[in-house]
């Protein structure tokens, strides 16, 4: 019987712990204290009242594995926001941009989407990665504030499982289908007539544009003579190297991130397979080519367009000033500037900051000239927009041919 | 193509085989297990492609950075960590729990100093293979399995036939009785901790030559436990055994069948073993009777 | 701060206390170390998640299915490796953990692979979280408080002499094993709804050793300990938000700190009790007035002297 007035005493604990908690930080808002499946959460809107700063969060990894993506994209946002600020801000009002670190993990992006709703921000740019995005796509639909996802390119993080859309859910960058297919088609009509292809289990990514990629190009009359399979976390990948030698494609096709492809391409070489190599937009960082120690030259690969127009290069020189420290100015930079700036469009142009104006505009957006190409949105809230095939020549990165929008 | 794969196969096992020997000399002599040791790896090879990048050292002086700078770490975190847990008897899981906390702070401590980014050792040799036959084996290889053979049959020799060797292997048996007879168990151990320390640096520089430089590259220290364990926890030479078959096992399974299943298959085969054959393919441990 | 955050935040910290309770148990109670719990959770998880979701089972008995497929998974696994000594039976929870991620990644068209399993439908509100936390508070207290328990602990200190007295050491390690393995699996299926989105890589070796970290800190052999432990762990990161890039760094120091200066841990073997710290609070007056008694003596001591000279 004692027992009992100790476990009942250890339950009282841990609830005056939790209990203190939520006292202790506590701000009065105009939120209930209902979880976030309700539906009605219209009480956001009287926070952004005339006067006060139009509030933006940015949630992305800004440590970990994808901070090469994370913190380039939120300077691309800062910079977004400080431009919009210098020329008189949003209908008379300052951005504020509120940064969170998501840390590439889908619960910590949640927590930190919840922190930026709570903190009063009207909509929300960020990840990079799809897992993050598909986990706050519901979260989003439910406080209906909008999401806006950079490189996010899996289709999940728009659609559910059983179709439906997330009304709330965007990204600034094409879904891996869509590059996919494209490379497919690119590749049949420039000739060759057989593809090998090693796919990245372990990234949806490499799935994703794998599957895409196989169904466009046999359907534009390529063969995939042979299909290989490895692991992110594989460091050796000579066994299904030797498999693809041995197939004799044509061009060898590596839809994997620039590090595993500097890897692969020089045990590739290694090896002796000599044919052509092919890759997709995870290849983009400018020193791809030396990173490779010239196991890439003659490859080219496809992706959205950074820093081919005139307005993409002014921005990275004045990207550069503004961080000395950075070396190199990375592409997802530009997906942060031309989130913020569609957001700060869609709110000039609906006259409004009430979150589901935004999403409306956002969701009819047709020909939006973005940093990063010209883009317009379809029913999936998927882009369609035109992209470029890059070179390596001299481990340089050139501007090798465009592949424009079906 | 089998031949090929199988070359592939010993090339890798080599590393591990580095790896995997310096592990087991520490767990005959103090009975648990370093999960530092892949971390271990990781500084050697951080040491060495720091002096090439920054210092302009050239290769051999480079490689002579990764020992020594793995031995030093490898000899701090016995001076100031297990030596103190050691000290006070506790169990030898203890030891294991510091060790885990020690390759986590490693770890991170890199990854907060250097970045997440991804090292790339600039080429330092020509980038050709030698070609026989059929089969093509890179020149990191061959480096690799030169330097593993050197390396191994140099520490059986210390082990075996050296007045230091003698000592470890008194320790092995016993350390009380060891000291009683007049061995300095400390420098001893102080002794063996830098020698297995050195020969993680000499894997952590060949993996990051053959592949590259990360802070989470520690995560092979796994395999070098999973090597020794194949061979059996306390030997040796089981455990370079061990390495060269989980090198090969690997490679063939990611030929044939799939990389992603090369870790299931291992593991499969090790739980196999330990069934059959309890204390390994050499071991000389036996497993409780429970 | 809004509640959303709040709430969604404590029904993490409920699922993460469920799993942490079953390694207490495991490693505090039994000394068995295993990196393999985070395998469980994933077991859990997906077979709960693939039940709602695919054939519209209703959410406690795709739970409980999905505790069952742990427990029963363990029961094997711990039949074959639980003979194995300490270092083995690492090496094999730990290849388990992996071989769990490895497969699910595999056999993607069932479980989405990399590209996860999206669409969850959302039953793990906080009430739900918190009371199951507690009412495994209560099981895991009682449970260590019985015979069970004392069997457990005796195992974990002297095992040849717990096997001498009568206790059969092969079962209640394998019983433990098990309990950790239910919980794990347990807690998994609530993730599971509550993040609405599974991926392979989520349950990882990060996860595992995150978790028997917490035990260690916490305090081997103390649920108390346990609980204070799992609070801290995922509390701090939240509110040290801008320090997050150090706090894997952090928690790497505290574990070789704990474990060379108090391997203990933060409570040692000591559990809360209402009664100690009722008597603590009586008792203090009294202490009070014996030290003020003392002192008094000493001055008149003094005085005495002083007098004398």
């Amino acid at each position: 019987m004692r027992n009992y007035k100790r476990i009942i005493a250890l339950g009282l604990t841990f609830a005056l712990t939790i209990a203190m908690m939520g006292c202790g930080k506590e701000e009065g808002t105009v939120e209930t204290a209902k979880t976030e499946m309700e539906e009605g959460k219209t009480g956001d809107t009287e926070k952004s009242e005339a006067g006060e700063t139009i509030k933006i969060g940015y949630v992305n990894d800004l440590t970990g594995d994808g901070a090469g993506w994370g913190v380039p994209g939120m300077r691309g946002a800062q910079m977004a926001a400080d431009e919009i600020n210098a020329n008189g801000g949003l209908l008379g009002r300052q951005i504020e941009l509120i940064i969170q670190d998501g840390r590439g993990d889908p619960q910590d992006s949640v927590n930190a989407f919840n922190k930026l709703i709570g903190d009063g921000c009207i909509a929300v740019v960020g990840t990079t990665t799809s897992g993050p995005n598909i986990a706050m796509a519901p979260i989003a639909d439910a406080a209906e504030i909008p999401l806006v996802g950079l490189g996010c390119s899996n289709e999940l993080v728009t659609v559910d499982e059983s179709g439906n859309i997330h009304p709330y859910s965007f990204r600034v960058s094409c879904i891996d289908n869509y590059l996919g297919t494209a490379l497919g088609t690119y590749l049949a009509d420039k000739g060759y007539k057989t593809a090998g292809i090693l796919i990245n289990q372990g990234d949806a990514y490499s799935v994703g544009i794998s599957e895409a990629f196989v169904k466009s190009y046999e359907e534009a009359g390529g063969e995939v003579v042979i299909q290989e399979n490895a692991y992110d976390t594989d460091s050796d990948f000579r066994a299904q190297l030797t498999n693809i030698k041995a197939a004799e494609p044509e061009v060898f096709v590596i839809p994997w991130v620039y590090t595993y492809v500097a890897l692969i391409s020089q045990q590739a070489r290694e090896l002796g397979l000599d044919m052509q190599y092919a890759g997709t937009d995870a290849w983009d960082v400018f020193d791809l080519g030396t990173m490779a120690n010239g196991a890439l030259e003659g490859a080219f690969y496809c992706g959205k367009q950074t820093f081919v127009s005139e307005e993409s290069l002014a921005f990275k020189d004045k990207y550069l000033a503004a961080y000395p420290e950075e070396t190199e100015c990375g592409g997802e930079s530009l997906l942060g500037w031309d989130a913020v700036s569609w957001l700060g469009k869609a709110i000039t142009e609906t006259n409004s900051v009430v979150p589901a104006d935004i999403r409306d505009y956002l969701e009819n957006t047709k020909n939006y000239d973005g940093l990063a190409g010209e883009f317009s949105v379809d029913e999936f809230h998927n882009l369609k927009i035109e992209l470029c095939v890059y070179g390596i020549e001299n481990n340089e990165r050139t501007i090798v041919d465009f592949i424009g929008v079906e | 193509m089998l031949l090929q794969q199988i070359i592939n196969g010993i090339s890798i096992g080599g590393i591990y085989a580095l790896l995997a020997s310096g592990y087991s000399l520490i767990y005959s002599l103090l009975n648990f297990s370093n999960w530092a040791h892949g971390e271990v790896a990781m500084v050697g090879a951080f040491c060495a492609f720091y002096g090439v990048t920054i210092a302009q050292l050239p290769l051999p002086a480079a490689a002579v950075a990764a020992v020594l700078g793995a031995g030093v770490i490898s000899v701090i975190n016995e001076r100031f960590f297990y030596r103190r847990i050691r000290e006070k008897n506790a169990p030898t899981t203890f030891m294991m729990i510091a060790a885990m906390g020690i390759s986590t702070i490693l770890q991170n401590a890199t990854k907060n100093m250097f970045g997440v980014s991804v090292k790339i050792f600039p080429s330092m040799l020509p980038v050709t293979s030698v070609a026989i036959g059929n089969i093509t084996i890179g020149i990191y290889d061959l480096i690799s399995l030169m330097v593993a053979a050197v390396a191994l049959v140099g520490l059986e020799l210390l082990v075996n036939k050296s007045k230091f060797g003698i000592g470890v292997r008194s320790v092995a048996c016993s350390s009380y009785t060891s000291s009683l007879l007049g061995i300095n168990v400390d420098r001893i151990l102080v002794g063996v901790f830098f020698l297995a320390g050195s020969l993680a640096g000499a894997a952590g520089l060949l993996l990051g030559l053959k592949y590259n430089v990360s802070s989470t590259m520690g995560s092979i220290g796994t395999k070098a436990f999973v090597a020794s364990v194949f061979g059996g926890l306390g030997s040796i030479k089981g455990a370079i055994l061990g390495a060269l078959i989980l090198g090969i096992l690997e490679t063939l399974v990611s030929g044939y069948i799939s990389s992603g299943l090369k870790d299931l298959v291992t593991f499969v085969l090790l739980i196999a073993i330990l069934i059959i054959k309890p204390s390994g393919l050499m071991g000389v441990n036996v497993s409780e009777k429970v | 701060m809004s509640t959303a955050y709040l709430l969604n935040l404590l029904t993490i910290v409920c699922i993460h206390l469920i799993v942490v309770l079953g390694i207490s148990v495991l490693t505090g109670f039994t000394r068995l170390f295993s990196f393999g719990n985070a395998g469980f959770m994933s077991i859990g998880a997906y077979t709960s998640a693939l039940l709602t979701l695919r054939l519209g089972v209703p959410f406690w008995p795709a739970v409980l299915v999905g505790c069952l497929a742990a427990g029963i998974i363990a029961y094997f696994l711990g039949s074959i490796t639980l003979k194995l000594k300490g270092d083995y039976f690492l090496i094999a929870t730990l290849g388990f953990g992996e071989c769990v991620r490895v497969l699910f990644s595999y056999i993607e068209p069932i479980t989405g692979g990399a590209k996860g399993l999206a669409g969850i439908p959302k039953h793990t509100t906080f009430p739900v979280a918190f009371i199951s936390a507690l009412i495994v508070l209560v099981l895991t207290w009682t449970f260590i408080h019985s015979k069970y328990g004392r069997s457990l602990a005796a195992i974990r200190e002297q095992e040849i002499a717990a096997e001498a007295v009568g206790i059969k050491t092969s079962g209640y390690k394998k019983l433990s094993f098990v309990y950790s393995a239910v919980l794990a699996g347990f807690a998994g299926g609530l993730y599971a709804h509550s993040l609405q989105y599974l991926s392979p890589d989520i349950f990882n070796l990060t996860r595992s050793s995150e978790y028997t970290i917490t035990v260690v800190i916490g305090g081997l052999g103390s649920i108390t300990g346990s609980v204070l432990g799992a609070l801290l762990i995922n509390l701090l990161p939240e509110m040290f938000r801008s320090l997050s890039s150090y706090r894997m760094l952090f928690y790497g120091v505290a574990v070789v700190a704990v474990i060379v200066l108090k391997p203990n841990g933060l409570c040692g073997y000591k559990e809360f009790s209402a009664r100690k710290i009722f008597y603590w609070f009586k008792n203090l007056p009294g202490k009070l007035r014996k030290k003020r008694v003392e002192q008094k003596v000493k001055v008149s001591e003094n005085a005495e002297k002083g007098d004398m000279q």
